[in-house]
């Protein structure tokens, strides 16, 4: 295991952030951490970069605990975001690589690729201040990526982002994992994390729900879902047989069904009253398995980015 | 050790790139430069110029003439142009109610156009009364009052001695009344000059107290920024936060120390080409002397640096910190506020005490060095007032690593703490991990 967490404990004055959580993270592996706000997914992150220190439990950085070296070796994206807003992008990238051991010359070979990609390279010599937010979260991604880590953390990886730099950032993750690092990352977006991670870990009010990679999560909870796009009001496919939940999005409806049930007859069912553009059995979602699993109240996941401890 | 170069490098560039600094560096010296010249400037410029006055004399003793006469010992700078020219000396009879009115109204006008600057009036009662004697101007000038007094005390007291049959000239009485001069001589036989001595001091204490606190609110100041700008959780995941605290008060307080050699460097050039005020020193401004003095400057330096940073980890915004800026200020003035008693006895006990509480050491012991070590019978270590300064600068050194540690390990938790100020209880916590 590249990185360890064996039954991490820390406890607040009023409350329990985490409590015996365990986690093994594999080398070359994109890792989600996935829970709602206040799940104690950031006290986690913050205990493997050692800026709180666990309770009880330990952490293993390739089988021996988190030293100095580990410094070094990892790339650290906190929830809170913030760079030097006076300073010029091409010094800022230039200082938080230098703290990493990373030398100016080393950060010149490679600034104007990463900037290239992440649509910055005109803004080289402005100050942070005069970049918007979001180009502020990208540039911090950079620094966050540009000294060559083997194990890349981030916390709350697309809170203040737009869809579009979520994909940018995306494709840069997938290439750095083809390249061998290894990508710890938080989020309460499960949309997303499903699209990204191998591996992932539930944790709801700082305990695992469950964990192992996506395939395995998938697997084990069956295909029991199915996704439904009609003409018409579909409210009475709650009232057929066989039919467990039902949930009603904005262009489709979702519905979970009995083991045993026959599909084919809900579908005749439904065909008999509304005309059916698409009728398809899927894997639950992540969000889906979650709500079953850790009996969470959905409202928990309606936060808007995570600000909690 | 690496690390804490990045840091300090980083920190360093930062206040020396910045064009603040350049002007700082320039207009520093010369404010302070222009504070201490403007006086001698000004009173220049005002006596470039003759003045004007007219003497109403009412007692027929003469007074006014010779106060007229005794005015010509006055001259400006090419020593031939009169200072005063007496317009004109009216000598009006103590009866004359009338005419001295009239006269004194007509002058008054004159002053009130600005034609004449004084009207010195002599009342009949000069020589009886002390209050006798005064002065119309449309705006008093102390420099002319105190000619104008000397002259005509010396007019009459002679008139007074006189009635009081004492038969003696004038100049004698009053050269034997004149103040004596003592001369401080040390055990070397030079002659120290006190006031140049607590001159030196007051600098030196001046300078210490601006720089300590300009650069303390500097590395406080760094601190915030860092953490309302949320970088710090970035930067303890790359250093440890000791590496951070160390970089930033050395870096930062090179960068203050930069600027005080650049000015020392040019003003001991000057004083170099200026012969006069270099021999003025020499006696007193020893190296000796100066070693000393840059040891304490350095520890206190360090001292209140270390101060200010744990101040700006514990505190969210620089607002919030100020309530905490007035004892640390204080600790730095109460020296300087008592500094009679230094000056009075440089090692009575109450100064000696002072000089081994380390928030006072520096500036206690700065202000008493220059009294102590010019009047030393030569500059070896041991002997009392030396050594007795080498233990509150080891007490000092021991008070600063103490204060390095306990505040890194506040920092430690101060820095990523958000939102509120740090309570004690929590920092008592902080400190027993």
């Amino acid at each position: 295991m590249l990185l360890e967490l064996k039954n991490i404990r820390k406890e607040y004055e009023d409350k329990v952030a985490v409590d015996s959580l365990s986690l093994e993270i594999p080398k070359g592996v994109i890792y989600g951490i996935i829970g709602p706000n206040g799940a104690g997914k950031t006290t986690t992150i913050r205990m493997v970069m050692n800026i709180t220190v666990p309770d009880s439990g330990e952490i293993l950085f390739e089988n021996k605990p988190v030293d100095e070296t580990f410094r070094d070796r990892v790339g650290y994206l906190p929830e809170e975001r913030g760079l030097y807003k006076k300073m010029t992008l091409i010094d800022v990238v230039s200082y938080m690589a230098a703290l990493k051991d990373f030398s100016k010359s080393q950060v010149n070979e490679k600034l104007d690729y990463w900037l290239n990609r992440v649509d910055l390279i005109d803004y080289k010599d402005k100050k942070v201040e005069e970049l918007s937010k979001g180009m502020q979260q990208k540039l911090q991604f950079i620094t966050t990526i540009i000294h060559e880590p083997e194990i890349i953390i981030l916390d709350e990886i697309f809170s203040g982002l737009d869809p579009i730099n979520i994909e940018i950032i995306k494709d840069i993750l997938l290439d750095l994992k083809r390249e061998g690092k290894t990508i710890l990352f938080s989020t309460h977006v499960m949309e997303q994390a499903e699209k990204l991670c191998d591996n992932l870990c539930m944790i709801s009010q700082g305990q695992k729900v469950l964990d192992g990679t996506l395939t395995d999560v998938k697997s084990r909870f069956g295909k029991n879902s199915i996704q439904i796009n009609i003409d018409g009001d579909g409210k009475f496919i709650k009232e057929l047989s066989g039919v467990k939940s039902f949930t009603e999005y904005n262009n489709y409806i979702e519905i979970k069904i009995d083991k045993n049930s026959d599909t084919n007859q809900i579908l005749k069912s439904v065909a008999d009253k509304v005309m059916v553009k698409r009728f398809e059995i899927v894997e639950p979602s992540l969000y889906e398995i979650f709500i079953e699993t850790a009996k969470a109240d959905p409202t928990d996941f309606n936060g808007n980015g995570g600000q909690h401890a | 050790m690496h690390k804490f170069m990045i840091v300090f490098k980083h920190e360093y560039a930062l206040v020396v790139k910045k064009k603040s600094f350049i002007v700082g560096l320039i207009l520093t010296p010369l404010l302070m430069g222009l504070m201490m010249f403007a006086p001698i400037l000004i009173e220049k410029f005002n006596e470039k110029k003759t003045e004007h006055l007219a003497v109403i004399d009412r007692t027929n003793l003469d007074i006014g003439k010779k106060f007229v006469e005794n005015l010509e010992v006055y001259t400006l700078d090419d020593s031939v142009t009169a200072s005063f020219i007496v317009e004109n000396l009216y000598v009006i009879d103590a009866f004359d109610v009338d005419e001295f009115n009239t006269t004194k109204d007509s002058l008054k006008n004159l002053i009130s156009e600005g034609n004449l600057k004084y009207l010195v009036v002599i009342t009949p009662d000069a020589v009886t009364t002390d209050t006798g004697v005064y002065v119309v101007a449309s705006n008093e000038n102390i420099s002319a009052n105190r000619k104008f007094r000397w002259q005509l005390t010396k007019v009459i007291s002679s008139l007074r001695l006189e009635a009081s049959n004492v038969n003696i000239p004038i100049d004698s009485v009053l050269n034997m009344t004149q103040r004596i001069d003592l001369i401080a001589k040390d055990l070397k036989g030079v002659t120290v000059s006190y006031e140049i001595q607590l001159f030196i001091a007051i600098v030196f204490v001046m300078l210490m107290y601006m720089l300590i606190i300009l650069n303390g609110q500097m590395v406080m100041r760094s601190v915030i920024d860092e953490k309302t700008s949320r970088i710090m959780e970035v930067l303890v995941s790359s250093v440890t936060p000791f590496q951070l605290m160390l970089g930033k008060i050395f870096g930062l307080g090179a960068a203050t120390l930069t600027q005080v050699a650049i000015w020392v460097i040019a003003g001991y050039t000057i004083f170099a080409l200026n012969p006069i005020q270099s021999t003025m020193l020499n006696g007193i401004l020893t190296p000796f002397l100066l070693i000393f003095i840059l040891l304490f400057f350095i520890l206190g330096f360090l001292l209140y640096s270390t101060l200010f940073a744990l101040l700006g980890s514990i505190v969210d915004t620089e607002k919030e910190a100020q309530n905490f800026l007035v004892p640390i200020i204080m600790c730095l003035m109460v020296p300087v506020m008592l500094s009679s008693l230094i000056i009075d006895d440089p090692n009575s006990l109450v100064v000696r005490i002072m000089s081994f509480i380390p928030m006072f050491t520096p500036t206690t012991m700065v202000m008493r060095l220059n009294f102590l070590f010019p009047s030393l019978p030569n500059n070896s270590l041991f002997q009392p007032a030396v050594l007795e300064s080498i233990l509150t600068l080891i007490v000092l050194a021991a008070t600063v690593l103490g204060t390095i540690w306990l505040t890194s390990k506040i920092f430690r938790m101060g820095i990523l703490m958000h939102g509120k100020r740090a309570t004690l209880p929590e920092i008592i916590k902080w400190i027993r991990k």
